[in-house]
């Protein structure tokens, strides 16, 4: 640059030197398609999001206990409890499709050293798919557009009885295609959907929001998550990032509803209807079944 | 990759989602990218902008400029949230900082200034808008805009001046 160029200049030439070099996904399109279809959880919650609506799946899967002399590899010790469950957990590792084995071997290496798992379960991509078609049987669109090799691989974590989580997601966070989620942070019953409103959504327009939702036909219940609410699951699930929670408040977590709908109701129908409910910025409906979202990799890098 | 040649066929209908992307995804792309720093970053969340106005398309009055706000609102709200530094390693690790030395240093500094000035200096040297534009895009007053450019080049300009 030559020393005669103003700031403006010099500034302008270096954000143009960094936008040349963007790439472009070759299926973005698609991607968009996708998620158009699901929305997805916010970045920063999609963890928890994910980790709200626990309900059941069956899955064959390798159990490691720990013994005396630490954790040991057993053939699975009992098929878990019924349809379209995935294993409970205190701490849920997603694997991504593009991890190596090497990078499988050294999440299963970690959780077999760790002094606070008690016991871990594999489930396998196949089996992953299984329980997402299981858990979106009612749903075949969506199930016909699942890519089962677009699936995660996960490791359903159970901590020693008071072990502390944060050291272990410490360990694991921030590995590449690595993604760590903790169930243990969000104890609540499960939510049929979620809505998230805007950040800065007054009271009168929640107050209004949620005696419309209350009304729609098909919803059973709706709870008020507060700001404060969503924090406190929020410092719990980055516990091991001090600097993360250090740098985010209450006030930048979007309030939300968690909705029950009564039996039979069409899901997706009510999501779109409420959608367009003033105040309300996204629709999200949790699952426990694992996302075949594409990019999912996406939340383990941060 | 630069082109949109190389993703995949769009159908297109006159005035869709499909349509804006054809012509606003790569430039979003790149904004994103400029703000955040991240070229994967950029494309999650401008993919994420997308398909949020595919399903409110038919109730936006802006299309275009609904994108914009979204795509902005989306990378300041991923920086706030953020990890700075170790995202900045990251990208590093991966051999994504394009710049030559005198820019990274300039966008390093960049990268450590207020949400607000910093986005305002990349709407403003990069997508060349007025402060005017600046100030609808960020939802603020054009004098706070002023003050975010202000504030935000002397705070370069010590860095330089270093």
């Amino acid at each position: 640059m030559s020393p005669h160029e103003t700031i403006e200049d010099r500034l302008a030439e270096a954000l143009d030197e960094v936008a040349q070099t963007t790439t472009l996904s070759p299926d973005a399109w698609s991607r968009i398609e996708t998620r158009a279809r699901r929305p997805r959880a916010r970045r920063v919650m999609a963890l928890a999001a994910a980790a709200l609506g626990v309900t059941t799946v069956v899955v064959a899967a390798v159990v490691v206990n720990r013994d005396d002399d630490g954790p040991r590899i057993e053939t699975p010790a009992s098929t878990p409890t019924g349809p379209c469950e995935l294993p409970a957990s205190d701490v849920e590792v997603m694997v991504f499709p593009s991890a190596s084995a090497a990078e499988i071997d050294g999440v299963r290496t970690t959780l077999e050293n760790s002094s606070v798992v008690d016991s871990f379960t594999f489930v396998s991509q196949q089996q992953a798919y299984e329980i997402y078609r299981c858990q979106f049987a009612d749903e075949p669109e969506t199930v016909a557009t699942a890519d089962p090799s677009r699936l995660p691989s996960l490791f359903e974590v159970i901590l020693q009885p008071g072990a502390e989580h944060a050291g272990l997601v410490g360990q694991l966070d921030g590995r590449t295609n690595v993604s760590v989620g903790v169930p243990l942070c969000d104890t609540r019953e499960p939510a049929s959907v979620q809505l998230y409103l805007e950040v800065a959504t007054t009271p009168e327009v929640i107050a209004a929001a949620q005696a419309t939702i209350a009304s729609t036909p098909g919803v059973a219940s709706v709870t008020f998550v507060s700001q404060e609410a969503e924090y406190e699951i929020f410092t719990c699930l980055f516990a091991h990032n001090a600097d993360l929670v250090g740098a985010t408040t209450p006030a930048a977590l979007p309030p939300s509803f968690r909705l029950t709908l009564e039996p039979g109701a069409d899901r997706a129908g009510l999501g779109t209807v409420l959608s367009t409910v003033p105040g309300v910025d996204e629709v999200i409906y949790p699952s426990r079944a694992p996302s075949p979202l594409p990019d999912l990799g996406f939340v383990g890098d941060e | 990759m630069t082109g949109m040649e190389q993703s995949e066929p769009v159908e297109v209908s006159p005035g869709s989602t499909a349509d804006l992307f054809r012509t606003h995804y790569a430039p979003m792309v790149r904004l994103a990218h400029v703000l955040t720093g991240s070229n994967a970053t950029a494309e999650d969340l401008v993919q994420d902008c997308f398909a949020r106005l595919h399903r409110r398309f038919e109730r936006t009055d802006n299309p275009s400029a609904y994108l914009r706000v979204s795509v902005v609102n989306a990378c300041r709200s991923w920086q706030r949230t953020r990890f700075r530094e170790r995202a900045r390693m990251r990208r590093i690790a991966a051999g994504e900082q394009p710049a030559s030395l005198g820019a990274r240093e300039l966008l390093d500094a960049v990268a450590q200034l207020s949400d607000g000035q910093r986005t305002a200096l990349v709407l403003r040297y990069y997508e060349e808008l007025n402060e005017r534009e600046i100030a609808d895009v960020m939802d603020c007053p054009p004098g706070t805009v002023k003050s975010h450019l202000h504030r935000g080049l002397e705070a370069l300009r010590k860095v330089i001046e270093q």
